[in-house]
């Protein structure tokens, strides 16, 4: 073998171990186990907190809401979809005097005519209905701008859509 | 001597050709040619293997599904990352298509479009089709992104190396590059909820209940039965990405 | 990151028709657009040096060594376009450690290095070991340290060693062909095997890259080849530049009829996406694929180099030419790239509407960025002639050496 074809060798063997030693060191330990990633990034997802808590939890203090929407048209409906994630708030409620809860955990309880909106506003691409039906998987639409529109002299504000309608058991 | 052998490779040929033939015919005596189950085909395992679907005719386009998520999960809140979103599908009378979703439905839509003018119109959720010939994580470098045995396509953040290939594999858009992490984020059909056998936040959040999540390995289950009981349709099937997610009532001018 | 944001809802009031939320950011960016024109170039300013080597295009011989050290120069810049454009940069090794035998992308580490160490390095290595070591002897410093270093002590000139050599280098250059269409047809790949994307999405993507990618190499090569002789004040060879020109004119018209061939099929199938790209290619890249690409980087050096196959001008005139067509040759490579690159993010894979790229000139991707990463490779080239010039080569001790054995 010529001379200069034994130093190129020494060279290529040395990148070699190199790259080997390096794969060695640096792939992480779990990678491979289940497929070609690292198992342990199932663990790592798994291990996030989740910030919803579910009605359940919502019925410890709030019983009586909680029954009331579980009968009407609102039946079904997520407690948090309106009042927002509520594991913080309903954990810390377990332990805690209910007057002196600090307003950093409170949620929050929508009642502009917007948020009714999200629903209930005229909109063709939702599924119309006739008012006297009882189909609970169809939603009631009005023109929630137009809608029973009463100004109050006094704020200069709209009247609210819950100040007729109860949100929990409309 | 050269004919003999001549002769011996003719004739391993021929039985190598017999051999093929019988093998074919074998084949297909014994395994039918079934087409696809469910459009997709089961790996085998055991254990759930998650999937989902969207009845479009129960969807209110309210946005509680894309807003709960960016509250329960770390998606930025600016406009232009999604885990899910909704569209509103406007067909007009002259046939042109609308398609809007003002900060991924959050907050609800309003039709713009006058009423008279309109022939048809619908919202189509959208949300990360869990595919299972999934283009993402075949294109990923590194194997950062991958599919869990129970079937959800996951990223692995501190591997990922932000080369963003993963975001343009996927047809269907429901990936990002997260804008501080510097790494891609995507629905992990909140992976942490299912496993302690919560729904994943969109589907609890639903107020119609037009979203269905289930294992696919259970027959008498709600999505296997929501499945079998409506025509569903996938979306971009020509692709052949195999999605787990179901759509009823699919309108031809979704994409 | 406000600063972020901000140009994002500019991006975002700019949307034209519907776009999926998640696509208002663009996510490949110029320096994208710099990688497969960088590694186009290397391959293509390779296999011009092949011509010389393998095909045994003798009057290319001026260039041949130009053409190995520019391709090196430029690979050795190659990924880090790439490599500063990831969310991660500092874990980019990962692609080398667990590649995923699936991913397009994840070979490329492999190509790469195999084309660096084993193709490049080692044609150079056994190109000039023996003019390393003669040079070793007078030189002083650094320059004699390096030599000491790449050299790798070897000592050995013998004519037995000098005839190795040669054909080591040879049979390299015969792997090395193979190994540069590899390179970059394998780039094109990476787009081409894109099924989401009905811009990237064809087969032709792979040899549509591999010759456009030659157009570039060799473009490149004469260019530098005027330049570096109008610094070392000698002479321009007027042959080496018309054979140069007469390759440039064949592969061209293989490059632009390949180009011609995807789009006519792309508007004759005129699939589901076709709507949507026709508005792309006719809207937001009208400038930069007929004006740029095709007029001034196709079409005017096409004409040129055709008629000087019939009419040959005054030299000067033709030297003047060349200087133009080079350099329009260049420009219109690298909107090619920017075309498929850019184009392919602009509209929405929903096909109902486009989002905007608005380059930033400082930044981690911005112009300045790409314009280093394209600048660094000049630089780098001007230190490799400086180390290893290739016109203090000894050419005629190869013939005579090998004669007397």
């Amino acid at each position: 073998m010529p001379d200069q074809v034994k130093r190129l060798l020494v060279a290529f063997v040395f990148f070699l171990a190199l790259f080997f030693l390096l794969r060695y060191l640096l792939i992480p330990a779990s990678f491979g186990e289940l497929g070609h990633y690292r198992a342990g990034a199932i663990d790592d997802e798994m291990a996030y907190q989740t910030k919803h808590a579910g009605n359940e939890a919502c019925k410890k203090c709030h019983e009586e809401e909680v029954e009331e929407l579980s009968y009407g048209f609102h039946a079904g409906l997520s407690c948090e979809g309106c009042h927002g994630p509520a594991l913080r708030h309903a954990s810390y409620s377990e332990s805690a005097d209910p007057d002196n809860y600090p307003d950093s955990l409170r949620l929050s309880r929508p009642m502009e005519r917007e948020h009714c909106a999200r629903c209930h506003d005229l909109n063709p691409s939702r599924i119309k209905l006739s008012s006297d039906s009882t189909d609970f998987s169809m939603v009631r639409m009005v023109d929630v701008k137009e809608h029973n529109h009463f100004i109050y002299e006094e704020t200069n504000e709209i009247i609210r859509c819950v100040e007729c309608h109860y949100s929990h058991s409309p | 001597m050269k004919n003999k052998d001549k002769k011996s490779t003719r004739r391993s040929f021929l039985k190598a050709g017999v051999a093929i033939a019988g093998g074919v015919a074998a084949t297909s005596l014994l395994k039918p040619f079934n087409g696809v189950v469910l459009a997709t085909e089961m790996p085998e395992g055991e254990g759930p293997w998650y999937g989902l679907a969207i009845d479009i005719e129960k969807c209110i386009g309210c946005g509680t599904c894309a807003s709960s998520c960016k509250l329960e999960n770390p998606v930025p809140p600016e406009p232009f990352y999604f885990r899910n979103w909704v569209e509103q599908y406007t067909v007009k009378n002259d046939g042109t298509v609308k398609v809007e979703s003002p900060n991924g439905g959050i907050g609800g839509f309003k039709q713009t479009v006058p009423e008279e003018e309109i022939f048809k119109s619908f919202f189509v959720p959208k949300l990360c089709n869990q595919c299972d010939k999934s283009p993402c994580t075949q294109v990923c470098p590194v194997g950062a992104a991958f599919e869990t045995p129970d079937g959800v396509n996951l990223v692995d953040k501190s591997y990922c190396i932000g080369c963003g290939y993963c975001i343009q594999a996927c047809p269907y858009g429901c990936r990002y590059m997260h804008p501080t992490e510097h790494v891609v984020d995507k629905c992990t059909l909140c992976y942490h909820r299912i496993k302690e056998g919560l729904l994943p936040v969109c589907f609890a959040a639903c107020p119609t209940h037009a979203r269905i999540f289930g294992d696919m390995r259970d027959p008498d289950g709600e999505l296997v039965q929501f499945i079998k009981n409506h025509t569903c349709r996938l979306l971009k099937p020509h692709l052949n990405t195999s999605p787990k997610l179901y759509y009823n009532a699919l309108e031809e001018e979704v994409r | 990151m406000e600063h972020h944001f901000q140009r994002l809802y500019e991006a975002l009031s700019q949307v034209q028709g519907y776009i999926y939320p998640n696509e208002v950011e663009l996510y490949w960016s110029v320096l994208i657009v710099q990688y497969p024109y960088i590694t186009g170039l290397v391959a293509g300013a390779f296999i011009l040096a092949s011509l010389e080597r393998v095909f045994n295009v003798k009057v290319l011989r001026p260039t041949y060594h130009l053409a190995l050290l520019t391709a090196l120069a430029f690979l050795l810049v190659a990924v880090m376009p790439l490599v500063s454009h990831l969310g991660k940069p500092f874990r980019a090794f990962e692609i080398m450690m667990t590649p995923n035998p699936n991913s397009a992308m994840a070979i490329f580490g492999f190509v790469y290095i195999w084309y660096l160490m084993v193709v490049l390095l080692l044609e150079i290595w056994f190109d000039y070991r023996r003019d390393m070591i003669l040079w070793l002897q007078k030189a002083k410093g650094l320059k004699r340290f390096m030599y000491q270093v790449l050299t790798l002590g070897s000592r050995d000139i013998s004519p037995k060693a000098l005839r190795f050599d040669e054909k080591a280098g040879y049979v390299i250059t015969v792997i090395g062909i193979p190994s540069a269409f590899l390179l970059h047809g394998y780039v094109g790949f990476i787009f081409g095997s894109i099924k989401a994307n009905p811009w990237w999405s064809t087969v032709l993507m792979p040899v549509i890259f591999l010759f456009s990618a030659m157009v570039s190499g060799i473009a490149l090569v004469m260019f530098l080849y005027m330049v570096v002789s109008w610094i070392r004040k000698v002479k321009i060879d007027i042959k080496v530049l018309d054979t140069i020109g007469k390759f440039l004119l064949y592969i061209l018209i293989m490059d632009f009829s390949l180009e011609a061939l995807d789009q006519i099929h792309r508007i004759y199938e005129a699939e589901e996406s076709f709507e949507i790209l026709s508005l792309l290619v006719n809207g937001k890249l009208y400038i930069s694929l007929f004006i740029f690409q095709i007029f001034m980087g196709t079409i005017i050096p096409l004409i040129t180099l055709g008629v000087f196959q019939f009419y040959k001008p005054a030299e000067k005139i033709r030297r003047a030419c060349y200087a133009a067509i080079s350099m329009l040759v260049l420009f219109g490579i690298f909107y090619m790239r920017w075309n498929v690159v850019i184009g392919g993010q602009l509209f929405s894979k929903s096909f109902y509407g486009f989002t905007i790229y608005k380059g930033q000139l400082i930044g981690a991707e911005g112009y300045l960025m790409a314009w280093f990463w394209f600048l660094i490779p000049f630089a780098i080239l001007a230190f490799l002639l400086w180390l290893l010039p290739p016109w203090k080569k000894v050419e005629e001790l190869d013939e005579s050496s090998g004669k007397e054995d």
